[in-house]
């Protein structure tokens, strides 16, 4: 899709900023633009149809967990020595995805990035509904589920601890918090927001849902200042996670001694991945949806140059994990070491292999050009090849090195079985359709940030402007604002 | 308990029937429940609620202990007895003693007073009690008229014998034959005597595959007598093999593996064989030349001039031996220096697939080495009378009246004899375990007692008497052979009066209670036993048939009957089906199998189906290439594809024999068809690609390490331990407090692959069986498994086997990683993993570098029949769906002997714990003990300069060391 | 709208109450969950006091306390193997064929001895099937039959006292010594030790080379 110049604002000039927000900037405009999305009685058939797809699919996924409940772990292709398949594979996609949301919120709040105002909710909630698929492929990769309830530390007749010094041990932890943070940072910065979706309802269970939701907010200055606080302190506290959680996924591979799981730049190799499946995703999402839902004014050309940037950056970093691996292999001197990875690019896997290179270091070049980074539909077909490359280099670092290791008198070959492919066919449904849900019954853009960042958010007041800053009468301008504009809705 | 006398808590909170309850269930809870005031009796009544909860749903269900009304003499509930037997097969008798739990027979191992077993067994006999149990044995009588299936009745079929035998009778038994399985009994020898005296015309068959009907025959030829060689292996100092199996298929398979592993161990002897399919035995060789079936007679007979023109006082007409290729030459010539060098430690041996007068030849160059007496002695061989032949003539001639077949399975073993249209000319009675091929065409079918659950009695090669006393009741109206044959004697004596009665005739008419005690404790009974036969020689005819060998042109099929089911008779028995196959690691199913170079001359991949065809029959099997298999051989695999075998067996594999109709060998066409076929391999499930192939070829030496006899007599220097290779560590490592710390030796030197240790590891802990998918899939749940490996040129490959087990690390990848804490380490020095911990992750696997840890992806006992429950080990627990689960070193045996020990207050003595595998090897390859015992054999081994650790760079610290192999090939040193 | 319309959106002021009692709820119910699980499900509630009817009235309270039987006379088996052998049918009639040789009560003892038919008693003392015990590794290094079965010699009905679970094993595994007393003694029902039983057990302990593992295998395999 081609638009105007005038809508091209990801040039940068010395002395002008580019306008982050297009068109009408009025806050009464944005609150509309977005609001309106949440309101309107019927969903766009687009999203009914979509909504019925990933449904069955999440349908499809209870089914194939029912199976493997009933039936045991034998309905997957897994055997000795490949004991991880799709199981793990899934869970540490999924995680990655999960990265993009408390990456935008946190780290770029932080780094006073405003440009994250349009997309980070977005992102956030996208973050949810990804950990939340991730925690599902631990907690049932033992195909007993019911005893997962051992892995947590808590006193019993039989004076018996977990083992803290399990890596799936730390996961726990690790996952866990990740994402109540996640959704603590998510909900309380929709809060001003469900206000004004509260204000604006017309139906009295509107009101009342939104209305608890947004627990009370009346937008004054304590609840204000509070919020910023609250913000702050929370974007302080995910932004730790956002490198631990993966690190610590990492470990379950980088503590075990196997050949091809066994290094020490598992850790950042690992976190750099996940920043760039994540990214990857939040396009795939956005670029379609910010065409359905015409949002091409809040998140306009410049925020998809700069996330492909982002994607191309740690596209490099990614690469550069892959040839490391040659290298350290090689320069240890280990054959066992040697061997693994030249089994990943000749091996009978080798095909996995090279998929994982040609999306996540290849494809993602063509990011070093404008043009690339500013059309959509090239970002949408190379983000798009990122995810598949991303859930591959997963497959390649669990498979390949599981079925031949050490003694070539217990090397085999894993083959995953329908009900497996199903299984992650239906994780994507569950991601879907929570995500669906989301953009149908919630702001998708935090419209109370992204007013902080329009020109018109008190131009005359100097260049600092936008989250963070609000000190003094600045409330009191969002004060007005809100009560203004529930004053014209009425 | 019951769920049925109350629905819902609420409901029956103050009910008088509730109270009642509690009071019964919680005498402390009634009062508490009836005033419930203080706080204490809120927490009770709270804990209550849920306890009673617990009460309907979870508490495991009310269990009843039923003791004996009389208590048997000596049975103590929960303690095992041993009881000794014996088994027969190759036409020898193996001692057994077995464990009896409770009255149900689950374990069999060897007798250590019986010189065919000194203490060991074979796979067959470790597979044997689980054959007892088999569901599919037939249960009753069976009578057929005109294809009509009857179930039928002992007395029914006395009345029946009784008429049909009025004919035979009348004409002083013409007609009446008996077509035995060739056990050497006694009793039935008795009987059978007994039997030609009632009815002199009366005819008697014996015939059995495994029998070595030609080696008798050529003893025969050469000195009269029809005799059978026993080897001395412990006594050879050079050994020929030309196609016979000392090893694994053969009469004394298990004494000879003792035999060969002592001297192997010390690099004293050299194995030579020429053999035209690789076997355990071609394995263990240090000159192996694989050499086409016909190829066999020329090498033996320039064998023989060779040694003559050396000056062998070998006074024989010998024919030419014809052209040999260089190979065979430089073999021949080795192996003739060697034998003369070796003098009487020398050893000669022939297949049994070669004839007669090969054999006689043997026997003439041992006597001329003069081995005779010292490598080999010479016995009489068992009984065998008649030939099949003979059967099928008479029978054709329709002078057969009643056919009583004993055992065997004629119908599979024997399909170039038409069967169905003779047997319509007589009428049979057949006696078999298993309503099979051959009692689906017979009149009579009856149940015969297995020999773990009847009386009879069996005789060494060497003479020993062993009486088989049962250690159950039949389970089912089963019969032995010799019962059978009293019925057709007319006295209807039950079998342990047959064999009393032998027995006193044994022991010069009186019998003798307190002889016949002492022989059933011992297991055996030497008597004046057989003394070794001194035998002369005849005139030397026989050399002539020698001379002309067939021309080799085309494809030469070579018969071979397989390392687990043998000739199909133990087919029905999943622990043999999944046992994978030592040189091929084929579990479940028979291939075709073809040299390397062959197959591509052939255009033939791996696991591809061909059709092989011979005089006008075709069978379509999957290929195996094989390295070490001769070229232009296709070796086939007899024992599968029957029909009737029962739900394990049917349809497993493919029937072979009818190609060959009864010889041993035969010319075949063979051509691809394109199609997968489906094999189910442990190892290389999925054929291994070039780069996989270079990496094994790395690994292989720094695996299976190897030492020359050479370097070995010279004295070695010890092979690293990998403990110099350990890096410090930060933090202070942890030290073992217990009193015993337990370890093992593995000695590749002895170990020969058969892969007893793997049947007897899967009886001993309740292993389950997976079936052919999961196989395929890579889920096989053996607890020790047999590596092998290749290497060298694939045409003329060395072999090389090493078990792989647990190796209870010091410092195990495994236990760091599980969540739960449910595999961790004893402080005996054990890696323990503990089942009802285990959640599942199969993270320990995973980080295993040995991958020796099996996950029970399903319940694979879900099915399970009654009698399959009933050979389970009670001190093992059998495990459900989704648990890890290895090797335990037999803790169940460990704790058993600790506590026997403690309970006389005496410390632990050297052998006083043996895990199962140990205990069956028959080359005493597996060594087990205490490592802080510095007297103990573990102990010592441990510091022996062949030990050495696998993988031990990875600073796991293995409790398993290896002894590197020994070779005594002048190539090695 | 009115203010008050506008903050009845916010939150009805008839909330206000609710949130007592949220408050009070929110420290309440975990507390008292955690409790009722905690004790609710522990062994000590639901096996502990398990007695259920057995087929024969069998009163230990009359054979052991007031007759004085050992224990051992039924439970023979008791030091040589790991299960304590309920008694057969013949045990009890080396008595009972003239002891009250017509009672009631031993109608289905005198059924059982005539068929040869065992009597279904009822397990009291029941172990998951994965724990390996063995009585006599137990009996022979001087642990009371007391310690785990209770004052047997009081019981009308034999009731099980102790939880017997895993954590009780492990806390005399752990520390044996005051549940020790001589070999020769573990069957006396009310035997107390001439001295502090730590000190008593301690010499008891190195005498008889008492060493409980704590070892998974010792009792799981």
């Amino acid at each position: 899709m081609s638009q105007p110049a005038i809508w091209d604002n990801s040039h940068d000039q010395p002395g002008q900023r580019a306008p982050l927000v297009l068109g009408d900037d009025s806050f009464a405009a944005i609150t509309e633009r977005v609001a309106s999305i949440a309101e309107r009685p019927k969903p766009p058939r687009w999203w009914t149809v979509t909504f019925s797809i990933s449904l069955a699919l999440t349908v499809v996924l209870l089914a194939m967990l029912a199976y493997l409940f009933t039936v045991g772990v034998g309905v997957w292709g897994l055997n000795v020595p490949v004991a991880w398949g799709f199981d793990i594979t899934n869970f540490v996609f999924w995680v990655g995805i999960g990265h993009a949301g408390t990456l935008i919120s946190a780290i770029l709040f932080l780094f006073r990035q405003k440009w994250r105002t349009s997309i980070n909710r977005f992102a956030e909630g996208m973050t949810i509904f990804a950990v939340i698929c991730a925690g599902i492929f631990p907690a049932i990769h033992t195909g007993r589920p019911w005893f997962d309830y051992w892995l947590f530390p808590y006193p019993n007749q039989m004076q018996m601890w977990p083992n803290f010094r399990s890596p799936l041990m730390w996961d726990v932890f690790a996952v866990s918090t990740y994402f109540t943070v996640s959704l603590m940072f998510w909900y309380v910065g929709m809060i001003p927001d469900l206000a004004t979706l509260r204000d604006r309802a017309k139906t009295k269970l509107r009101q009342i849902v939104y209305g608890v939701l947004a627990l009370g907010w009346r937008g004054s200055a304590r609840h204000w200042h509070r919020y910023e606080r609250v913000y702050l302190l929370l974007a302080a506290l995910a932004t730790p996670l956002v490198l631990s959680v993966h690190s610590v996924v990492s470990f379950d591979f980088a503590v075990s001694q196997l050949p091809g799981w066994h290094a020490t730049i598992f850790p950042p190799y690992f976190v750099a991945g996940a920043i760039f499946s994540g990214f990857a995703m939040v396009l795939t999402l956005l670029i379609p949806i910010r065409k359905a839902f015409h949002l091409e004014e809040l998140v306009t050309t410049r925020h998809l140059d700069n996330m492909a940037k982002i994607l191309l950056a740690t596209s490099l970093m990614v690469g550069y994990a892959y040839g490391i691996e040659f290298f350290t292999a090689w320069y240890s001197g280990n054959h066992f070491e040697a061997f693994t990875f030249y089994n990943r690019a000749l091996g009978p896997y080798a095909w996995a292999y090279w998929i994982m290179v040609f999306c996540n270091v290849v494809v993602p070049q063509i990011f070093w050009f404008k043009k690339a980074r500013t059309t959509p539909w090239i970002l949408l077909v190379g983000s798009l090849l990122v995810n598949v490359g991303m859930w591959f280099e997963r497959f390649v670092i669990v498979v390949t090195t599981l079925s031949r290791d050490f003694l070539p008198g217990n090397w085999g070959i894993y083959k995953p079985t329908w009900v497996e492919l199903l299984t992650l066919a239906g994780s994507f449904g569950l991601f879907l359709t929570l995500f669906l849900l989301f953009l149908r019954f919630l702001p998708m853009v935090a419209m109370a940030e992204v007013k902080s960042v329009v020109p018109r958010a008190g131009l005359e007041r100097g260049p600092h402007r936008g989250h963070g800053q609000y000190w003094g009468e600045i409330p009191h301008q969002h004060e007005e604002i809100l009560g203004g504009e529930n004053h014209d809705r009425r | 308990m019951s769920k049925a006398y109350w629905r819902s808590l609420s409901e029956l909170e103050d009910s008088p029937e509730f109270r009642e309850k509690v009071a019964q269930e919680f005498p402390l809870l009634a009062e508490a429940l009836t005033d419930p005031r203080t706080r204490r009796d809120f927490l009770k009544l709270a804990g209550a609620s849920l306890g009673l909860l617990g009460l309907a749903s979870c508490r495991w269900p009310k269990e009843t202990i039923l003791p004996f009304a009389g208590q048997p003499e000596g049975r103590i509930p929960g303690v095992p007895q041993y009881f000794a037997t014996a088994m027969s097969l190759f036409g020898n008798a193996l001692g057994l003693l077995v464990t009896s739990y409770d009255g149900r027979p689950i374990k069999v191992e060897g007798n250590p007073l019986h010189p065919e077993s000194l203490g060991a067994t074979h796979l067959w006999a470790q597979a044997a009690v689980l054959e007892l149990y088999d569901p599919d044995r037939s249960r009753v009588v069976v009578e057929r008229q005109a294809g009509q299936r009857v179930v039928s009745s002992w007395e029914n079929f006395r009345q029946a014998l009784a008429s049909s035998l009025a004919r035979p009778q009348a004409r002083g038994g013409r007609g009446l034959w008996v077509l035995a399985d060739g056990t050497p009994s006694p009793t039935r020898e008795r009987l059978r005597q007994a039997l030609s005296q009632r009815f002199p015309q009366a005819s008697w068959v014996d015939w059995d595959p495994l029998l070595n009907v030609r080696e008798a025959e050529g003893l025969a030829l050469a000195t009269g007598v029809r005799a059978a060689g026993k080897p001395r292996l412990e006594n050879a100092g050079v050994i020929a093999s030309f196609g016979a199996d000392i090893l694994l298929r053969h009469p004394s398979a298990v004494a000879n593996a003792r035999g060969f592993a002592q001297r192997r161990r010390e690099g004293k002897n050299r194995l030579y064989v020429a053999e035209p399919l690789p076997t355990v035995t071609g394995a263990a060789a240090d000159y192996r030349l694989a050499a086409r079936p016909e190829r066999l007679l020329p090498l033996l007979l320039a064998l023989a001039r060779e040694l003559a023109s050396s000056g062998l006082a070998l006074s024989l007409p010998l024919p030419a031996a014809g052209e040999l290729a260089p190979e065979e030459r430089e073999f021949v010539s080795r192996l003739a220096r060697d034998l003369r060098q070796a003098g009487r430690e020398a050893l000669v041996l022939a297949g049994e697939s070669l004839p007669a007068a090969a054999h006689a030849m043997v026997f003439a160059l041992n006597r001329a080495l003069g081995a005779e007496g010292h490598t080999v002695l010479y016995f009489s061989a068992p009984p065998v009378q008649g030939s099949l032949a003979q059967l099928q003539q008479a029978l054709e001639a329709g002078e057969v009246a009643l056919l009583l077949i004993l055992g065997g399975n004629p119908v599979v073993t024997a399909p170039h004899v038409p069967w169905s249209s003779l047997f319509s000319k007589a009428e049979v009675v057949r006696l078999g375990l298993f309503e099979d091929e051959t009692s689906r065409l017979s009149r009579w079918h009856l149940p015969q007692a297995h020999f773990l659950e009847a009386w009879g009695d069996l005789q060494a090669l060497t003479g020993e008497y062993s009486v088989v006393q049962p250690l159950i009741a039949p389970l089912y109206e089963g019969k032995t052979a010799e019962e059978v044959l009293a019925l057709v004697l007319g006295y209807d004596s039950a079998g342990y009066d047959l064999v009393r009665e032998t027995f006193a005739g044994l022991t010069g008419g009186v019998f003798q209670e307190e002889l016949w005690r002492q022989t059933l404790h011992d297991g055996l009974w030497k008597g004046e036993g057989a003394s070794p036969l001194t035998l002369t020689a005849k005139d030397a005819r026989w050399v002539n048939e020698l001379g002309h060998a067939p021309a080799a042109e085309g494809l030469t099929a070579c018969l071979t009957c397989d390392t687990k089911v043998l000739d199909g008779r133990f087919a029905n028995n999943p622990w043999l089906q999944e046992l994978p196959e030592p040189l091929t690691k084929l579990t479940w199913g028979n291939a075709a199998l073809l040299a390397p170079k062959t197959a591509s001359q052939l255009g033939v991949r791996h696991g591809e189906l061909v059709r092989v065809t011979a005089s006008g029959k075709e069978v379509l099997l999957p290929c195996f290439v094989l390295p070490g298999t001769a070229e232009n051989t296709v070796g086939l695999v007899a024992g599968y594809g029957r029909k009737a075998a029962g739900r394990v067996a049917d349809n497993v594999g493919v029937d072979v024999l009818p190609l060959f109709g009864g010889s041993w060998t035969t010319s075949v066409r063979l051509e691809p068809t394109g199609k997968r076929g489906d094999l189910a391999s442990t190892q290389d499930q999925q054929a291994i690609d070039r780069i996989g192939l270079e990496a094994l070829g790395h690994r292989v030496g720094e695996l299976v390490r190897e030492v020359s006899a050479s370097s070995l007599a010279a004295g070695l220097e010890p092979v690293a331990k990998g403990e110099e290779l350990r890096p410090p560590m930060p933090w202070k490592e942890r030290g073992f407090t217990g009193e015993y710390q337990w370890g093992m030796v593995v000695d590749l030197a002895s170990c020969i692959g058969c892969g007893a240790c793997v049947v007897a590891c899967q009886a001993e802990n309740n292993i389950p069986v997976v079936g052919k998918k999961q196989v395929q899939k890579g889920r096989q749940m053996h607890w020790i498994r047999v590596d092998r490996y290749f290497a060298g040129k694939p045409e003329n490959p060395k072999f090389a086997f090493q078990p792989m087990l647990c190796q209870h690390c010091e410092n195990a990848p495994c236990e760091q990683v599980c969540p739960v804490a449910a595999t961790v380490h004893s402080e005996e020095g054990l890696n323990e993993m503990v089942y009802n911990r285990c959640v599942g992750t199969r993270y320990c696997s995973n980080n295993c570098p040995y991958k020796v840890r099996r996950f029970n992806f399903f319940n694979y006992f879900k099915d399970v029949t009654p009698t399959r429950k009933m050979q389970f080990n009670p001190e093992v627990t059998v495990r459900g769906r989704g648990v890890m689960e290895k090797c335990t070193f037999c803790i169940q045996r460990i704790e058993k002997a600790k506590i026997a020990a403690h309970n006389e207050h005496r410390p632990l003595k050297d052998g006083d714990v043996v895990p199962a595998c140990a205990q069956v090897c028959p080359t005493q390859a597996i060594v087990f003990g205490n490592l802080n015992d510095s007297s103990s054999r573990v102990a010592k081994l441990f510091q022996d300069p062949r030990a050495y650790g696998v993988l031990t760079e990875l600073n796991t610290r293995p409790r398993v060391l290896y002894l590197a192999k020994v070779t005594n090939s002048e190539e090695a040193s | 709208m009115s203010e008050h319309g506008r903050s009845r959106w916010v939150f009805p002021s008839w909330t206000n109450q609710l949130r007592v009692v949220v408050g009070v709820a929110l420290v309440v119910v975990p507390v008292y969950l955690v409790v009722l699980v905690g004790y609710g499900a522990s062994p000590r509630t639901t096996d502990v006091g398990y007695a259920p009817e057995q087929p024969v009235p069998y009163s230990h309270a009359l054979h052991v306390g007031q007759l004085g039987l050992d224990c051992r006379y039924c439970h023979n088996t008791v030091e040589v193997a790991a299960k304590a052998a309920i008694p057969p049918t013949q045990t009890c009639m080396n008595c009972h064929a003239r002891v009250r040789a017509t009672s009631p009560k031993l109608i289905s003892v005198r059924e059982s001895y005539a068929t040869g038919m065992p009597i279904p008693w009822v397990r009291v003392h029941d172990l998951p099937d994965y724990v390996y015990f063995d009585h006599s590794a137990h009996v022979r290094r001087g642990v009371g039959c007391v310690s785990c079965h209770g004052r047997v010699d009081t019981m009308e009905v034999v009731r099980q006292v102790e939880p017997l679970s895993m954590g009780w094993c492990l806390d005399c595994h752990r520390n044996p010594e005051p549940h020790l007393r001589p070999p020769e003694l573990v069957t006396s029902m009310d035997w107390v030790p001439p001295e502090k039983p730590e000190v008593y057990g301690r010499r008891l302990r190195e005498q008889l080379g008492v060493r409980p593992s704590t070892d998974c295998w010792t009792c799981h395999r």
